[in-house]
């Protein structure tokens, strides 16, 4: 049992510091499925070792200038008061036929992502910089769509409150793809993001004693370790593959959400 | 680049605290000692309030800098997030 917290651990913490997402998609399932937690158990360890992963994806990308802190802060409001929303709306909206609307929204994503080229401009002007871990220079750009890609996060936050999966399957699309947000510093923003939105309903379960502390901590010390892996694997990815590897990721994504849809997960 | 830092460091330094705390609670719990899942308790509640942590330490970073625009930013959304734990709580 061990072995396998540290592993789901690990994997949920590659996966989350290389594309950044939460790594709900890959604990739910396993806790519940393989280790018999319910849905409440599982998805406060859950959080938890989304903060894990977060946190310390979050203090790598920093440290290289990936992450757009002040993009993330603003986009990260709408989120929290569409993940409030979404909260007191669950109870008017069968979950089937959100699971069906979110699994599409993240196909055509998925699609659209891989149809396009991810743009390798430095230009000289932009308001923000990040730096390329693979080309090892620093690349400008500027943010498009400021407020059509706020009131999109707040969509994001509301529909992630309401299925338990989301946050960065929707967020990088939502920067990269609406906002013009090279994929890496959209990947390394929504790492940062996560952080905070899982904060929020993890201190709540925390709080209300529902978190198994064994098992989240585990977890916790091999989403640690997967963020490590994901860092030097990070460095070595070029921003066109990372796109093309995300887009894989989603099509997965909504796969599983179509058969959750369905109930047959 | 003062709030990549400030924030990138509080940030390392409450995860290393917090698994540290966890490692401690988890080798007590192996010798069976009293109080290791209190121990446990303790380095995950270090590690939850992190990303919190890491929004304070941004808008301090923020706030020195006199960059009062993202300031606004930053304030709005602990004021948000403090307020969703709060409507969640009640």
């Amino acid at each position: 049992m061990i072995a396998g917290l540290l592993i789901l651990g690990v994997l949920a913490g590659i996966l989350g510091t290389l594309f950044g997402i939460g790594g709900g998609i890959v604990f739910i399932p396993i806790l519940t499925i393989v280790y018999g937690l319910t849905t409440t158990e599982a998805a406060a360890v859950s959080l938890i070792g989304i903060i894990a992963t977060s946190t310390s994806a979050t203090t790598f990308y920093l440290q290289k200038r990936v992450t757009n802190i002040r993009l993330g802060l603003l986009l990260e409001i709408s989120t929290a008061i569409g993940a409030m929303v979404g909260a007191f709306m669950s109870a008017y909206i069968q979950d089937w036929a959100l699971m069906m609307i979110f699994a599409i929204v993240i196909l055509v994503s998925a699609l659209r992502m891989t149809a396009g080229r991810e743009k390798e401009v430095s230009s000289e002007k932009g308001e923000f910089t990040y730096y390329d871990l693979k080309r090892e220079e620093n690349v400008n750009y500027d943010v498009k769509n400021i407020k059509s890609g706020f009131a999109a996060c707040s969509i994001a936050g509301m529909v992630s409150s309401m299925t338990g999966i989301g946050g960065g399957v929707i967020k990088v699309p939502i920067m990269n793809l609406h906002m013009g947000v090279p994929v890496r510093a959209a990947m390394a923003t929504s790492n940062y993001m996560i952080g905070i939105t899982a904060f929020s309903g993890a201190i709540i379960y925390f709080l209300n004693g529902h978190v198994l502390l064994d098992v989240a901590a585990f977890v916790v010390i091999g989403a640690f370790l997967g963020s490590l892996v994901g860092e030097r694997v990070s460095k070595s990815v070029d921003g066109s593959s990372l796109r093309k590897y995300f887009s894989i990721l989603l099509i997965f994504v909504s796969i599983i959400m179509f058969l959750q849809a369905g109930g047959i997960l | 680049m003062r709030t990549y830092d400030c924030t990138a460091s509080v940030l390392r330094y409450n995860m290393f605290t917090g698994i540290a705390i966890l490692f401690i609670g988890m080798a007590m719990s192996i010798l069976d000692t009293e109080y290791s899942m209190d121990v446990v308790w303790l380095g995950i509640l270090v590690l939850i309030l992190s990303p919190f942590i890491g929004i304070l330490v941004t808008a301090m970073s923020l706030a020195i800098e006199k960059d009062t625009k993202w300031l606004t930013v930053a304030v709005i959304l602990i004021t948000v997030t403090t307020a969703g734990m709060v409507i969640s709580i009640f």
